[in-house]
């Protein structure tokens, strides 16, 4: 996390943040570092999710029972609240994941008037 | 569930937001510490190792059903390990191929072995409870020490034994399989037949489908029946498994059989060869000797099992046998002596009889053992590659620590990569054992035409299980030492400061790996040497440079055609291209012998020849002791027109005129009241039969021209020259003059192949596995040193600056190598010591204990070492040091 590397970092879209960390749980449960660390790594380093937003989106998430929250002991004996997505969560990415399509199909087209 | 969760969050955050507050702080406090021990870790410069995979942020889910847990990591693993092979291709390839090649090799001894030793014949009901039956004459032994028992009856000795043995046992024999061709109206069929007695398929517990097997009208030994019975095979491989197969006639030997049924099942007789067509022993093609059939004389050639009742162990029947063989009357010379003889029972397959088994069985047996090294030595070679893996990724495992995984669930990781290994090194494996195997059962046992070549499902399954068993073997030392690595230790130290126990280890591996490639060199170089003190026993005649034309011993008086048509063909290949000489003898020296009485006037007996049987003889035209550089000691060879003379071996004059000149001596050859026969030579010993023999004393008298029947022309040839230029103009010769008879051409060094074949087969062996070894150990050798002389970059830098040239570099990195091989070499030593007597029994003129190979052996292993650290070691030397430095 180098000064080079961050200016190259861009701007989570307004909105996607709740859709990527339910697409992060789908696979698997996992802590909130966990989420930051898959979301990081699975977009080649572009998006870095900070803490200040990751968990009021958890917290979010947590309210609207889109997510579960269970603290358990972690290997090394540390206590970390694991998320796990609810039923309704699954439901919620899929509509959210449709309108993310329907935007960025939209902004496509846009950009490619040339 | 979902609302609920919801709600009760609502519900925990309104009622009680201390300890949701308490909770966010315990949050953001893991949060940041994981954050910190990953910026540590890509700080201490981890050049990737510090990558993260997402395998490492799996969580604890005890809510899971455990067997969903259990294949959820299963998945996992397997996944982190895929990824971790594609990442370092270089380090599969080479774990895939040692593996493979070690498996492999086993799997090409363990498919001959298996077939051998293990499996029954296929389509034999309970074959446990069948016997194979021998003669064991306790009053000989065999050449090579072993007690003298034989499974060999004659067709009287088998129906006493078989009548006497009532409800102990149903008998039956049969005549091992040999080739022939089946003529089906116009097609000419290679097949193998096999003479069986009638109750042969009911014994062996063999159905027909269809058409019967050989029945009541087959029970008369003295009229043929001329039946046959087809195997299964031979009805799909030839005939399409058409039903009207039955019935059919088809000629074998000049004669017409009927086909009357096909064996169910896989069966194809009880040897190792298999048997396409059964024949009844009625139809056996044996000439009348003197008139008297084989069934009632004493041609010792046929095999017999016997089907025991249920529970018996054959103890009563094996009394009963021997007492009926006993009563039987003796026939002089022939046989087995009977009052010394026991019948005893042996297992179904041949390999695991009394009987004393044929060398290359003996060596396969070797080979077992020479193969099993091999894996070790893979073994050891994948497990320090695997050391040397994680030892790179030090700090990639002790991040994977800090960030949560459990050590148990680390360990299977590491282990799930090496079965994954394993299981990989199965396809390498496959194919090295599928082509080994073809080409170990063509070495080992030439003859045989197996039931089933190629792989088959047993060592298939050998292959999955020995791969994967060999895989985890490896792969279980450094797992466990990655459960040793100290989190904060391994992140916070830079790579030079290697782990002593870890370097240790793999040292060790390397004296292991150098002691067992020790331990095959030795066994390689013993059978060289074997093999080459072989070839060059004197045996009294130049066997490389001999080649026979035989005239066959054929039915019937002297053909007068035939006879001059040898000696024409005699006198033609004199100028053939690559023969130096040309004489004619009545026996092919080494191929053959014939015995003559002779008596010494003035003496009653003879000591030191055998009894009655007079001395071994031979008939030979001037020039032949020429032509086969048999040396004459004294006196002369013989010249044209000789008669009444003759010259005996150096032995023969010993016993004869013990302590006195045989030169000019008088022997009586043939009926008393012969005239005196001088002897005018004495000439080296020669062997009769053998390569490692005692010579017997041997008599050579004058003949010109053919004497008759059996006739050799023997060939002095160029052995360079034999099969490209020799052999096809003295075919050519033989076919054009002596075509319609029954003639032979060959070289004595083949017909001799066969008894230079178990040390050929020993140094084949060993050689090619000691190859395989040094190879093996050599990527291993290397492979350790490079990736210590990686890590020490950094010192290496240092060492150059301060002044030492390549030359002391080199020293100091191929030192350590050679402390461990050397180590190794010596282990190496006592083992081969410990463990020579193993092969002892094989080995000829060198004991297993001969310095001078095992000297060389180490040797070999030493330089191996020394050459397979030097590259490496040549590449510290030209480290550049402004680099080296600026690397930490």
């Amino acid at each position: 996390m180098t000064d080079t590397a961050s200016s190259s970092r861009s701007e989570l879209l307004p909105g996607t943040l709740d859709m990527l960390i339910l697409r992060t749980l789908v696979s698997e449960p996992l802590h909130g570092y966990g989420i930051a660390k898959h979301i990081e790594e699975s977009s080649g380093g572009a998006f870095h999710v900070e803490q200040g937003s990751l968990y009021p989106a958890l917290e979010r998430l947590l309210g609207e029972g889109s997510v579960t929250g269970r603290w358990a002991k972690s290997p090394t004996g540390r206590r970390a609240r694991y998320y796990t997505i609810t039923a309704s969560g699954r439901k919620r990415l899929e509509a959210k994941a449709a309108d993310f399509e329907r935007a960025v199909g939209a902004i496509a087209r846009i950009m490619s008037e040339a | 569930m979902s609302r609920l969760g919801g709600f009760v969050h609502r519900v925990r955050v309104r009622l009680r937001p201390g300890a949701s507050l308490r909770e966010r702080e315990e949050e953001a406090r893991f949060h940041e510490e994981m954050e910190t021990v990953e910026l540590r870790a890509k700080a201490s410069g981890a050049r990737g190792a510090a990558r993260l995979d997402p395998a490492d942020l799996t969580p604890v889910r005890d809510k899971l059903p455990w067997i969903r847990a259990l294949a959820d990591h299963l998945h996992q693993d397997l996944g982190y390990a895929i990824r971790g092979l594609v990442r370092t291709p270089g380090f599969t390839v080479m774990v895939l191929l040692t593996l493979g090649l070690g498996v492999g090799a086993n799997a090409a001894v363990f498919s001959v072995l298996d077939r051998v030793f293990w499996e029954a014949p296929p389509g034999v009901r309970n074959p446990d409870g069948v016997k194979r039956l021998y003669l064991h004459d306790s009053s000989r032994t065999t050449e090579r020490g072993n007690p003298f028992v034989f499974p060999d009856f004659n067709y009287p000795e088998f129906s006493a034994v078989r009548d006497a043995a009532g409800s102990t046992g149903r008998m039956a024999a049969w005549v091992s399989s040999s080739e022939d061709t089946l003529r089906d109206g116009e097609r000419e069929l290679p097949v193998r037949t096999e003479y069986v007695s009638p109750d042969y398929f009911r014994v062996l517990g063999v159905h027909a489908a269809p058409g019967r097997l050989f029945a009541a009208d087959e029970r008369r030994i003295d009229v043929p029946a001329r039946v046959v019975v087809i195997s299964h095979g031979l009805w799909k491989r030839d005939f399409g498994l058409d039903p009207s197969v039955l019935g059919r006639t088809v000629e074998m030997d000049s004669a017409v059989y009927t086909i009357v049924g096909v064996t169910a099942g896989d069966f194809a007789g009880l040897d190792l060869s298999r048997t396409d067509v059964f024949l009844p022993l009625n139809d056996l093609p044996v000439p009348n000797q003197n008139g008297v059939p084989w069934y009632r004389s004493f041609g010792n050639f046929l095999q017999a099992v016997a089907r025991l009742p249920a529970g018996a162990d054959g103890r009563a029947l094996a009394t009963r046998a021997t007492v009926a063989f006993r009563r039987m009357q003796p026939i002089k010379g022939f046989g087995a002596d009977r009052a010394s003889t026991t019948v005893l029972l042996g297992p179904i397959l041949e390999a695991q009889g009394p009987e004393e088994q044929q060398p290359a069985i003996e060596i396969s047996t070797r080979a077992a053992g020479v193969s099993l090294i091999v894996l070790l030595i893979a073994c050891a070679n994948v497990a320090g590659l695997l050391l040397v893996r994680a030892s790179s990724r030090r700090r990639e495992i002790a991040v994977r620590l800090a960030l949560g995984i459990s050590r148990a669930r680390l360990t299977g990781q590491l282990l799930t990569e090496s079965v994954l290994l394993g299981a990989l090194s199965t396809v390498v494996a496959l194919f090295v054992g599928g082509w080994g195997g073809g080409v170990l059962r063509r070495l080992v046992l030439p003859g045989v035409a197996w039931v089933r070549p190629g792989l088959d499902g047993p060592t298939v399954a050998f292959v999955l299980v020995a791969a994967v068993v060999v895989g985890l073997a490896a792969g279980l030392v450094p797992a466990l030492h990655a459960r040793r690595v100290g989190v904060g230790a391994s992140l916070g130290s830079g790579p030079h400061h290697d782990a002593s126990s870890r370097s240790a280890l793999r040292s060790t591996l390397l004296v292991v790996q150098g002691a067992l490639s020790v331990v095959l060199l030795v066994g390689a170089v013993l059978f060289v040497r074997s093999l080459r003190d072989v070839t060059n026993v004197r045996v009294g005649y130049d066997i490389d440079r001999l080649a026979y034309v035989m005239l066959l011993p054929g039915q019937g008086h002297p053909d007068p055609r035939l006879i001059e048509g040898a000696q024409e063909t005699a006198a033609r290949l004199r100028s053939a291209p690559g023969v130096s000489g040309v004489a004619l003898a009545s026996m092919p020296p080494m191929w053959g012998f014939r015995g003559t009485a002779i008596a010494v006037p003035g003496r009653d007996s003879i000591p030191g020849l055998p009894g009655g049987r007079g001395v071994v003889s031979n008939r030979v035209s001037p020039g032949f002791f020429q032509v086969t550089g048999t040396r004459i000691l004294s006196g002369r060879a013989f010249e044209a027109g000789d008669t009444g003379v003759a010259v005996v071996t150096e032995n023969m004059a010993r016993v004869l005129w013990p302590g006195r000149d045989a030169l000019g001596q008088c022997l009586i050859v043939g009926p008393k009241g012969t005239a005196c026969t001088t002897v005018v030579g004495v000439s080296e010993n020669v062997h009769q039969m053998g390569i490692i023999e005692d010579p017997q004393p041997q008599l050579f008298l004058p003949m010109e021209g053919c004497p008759g029947v059996s006739c050799t022309i023997v060939l002095r040839i160029d052995p360079n020259r034999w099969s490209s230029v020799t052999a096809p103009v003295v075919r050519d010769e033989v076919s054009r003059r002596l075509g319609h008879a029954d003639v032979r051409v060959a070289r004595l060094s083949d017909l001799l192949e066969r008894q230079y074949r178990p040390w050929q087969l020993g140094a084949e062996l060993f050689t090619a596995f000691g190859i395989l070894a040094l190879l093996v150990t050599m990527v291993g050798i290397y492979s350790v040193t490079a990736y210590a002389v990686a890590q020490r970059t950094h010192e290496m830098g240092v060492r150059i600056a301060l002044g030492a040239t390549l030359h002391d570099l080199l020293t100091l990195v191929v030192r350590e190598r050679l402390r461990a091989v050397a180590l190794g070499g010596a282990v190496g030593v006592a083992l081969a010591l410990a463990f020579g007597r193993l092969v002892a029994s094989l080995l000829y003129g060198v004991t297993p204990r001969d310095p001078i190979s095992i000297a060389a052996a180490v040797l070999v292993v030493i330089a191996t070492g020394v050459i397979a650290s030097l590259v490496p070691a040549w590449r510290a030397g030209h480290v550049d040091p402004v680099k080296a430095l600026s690397t930490e």
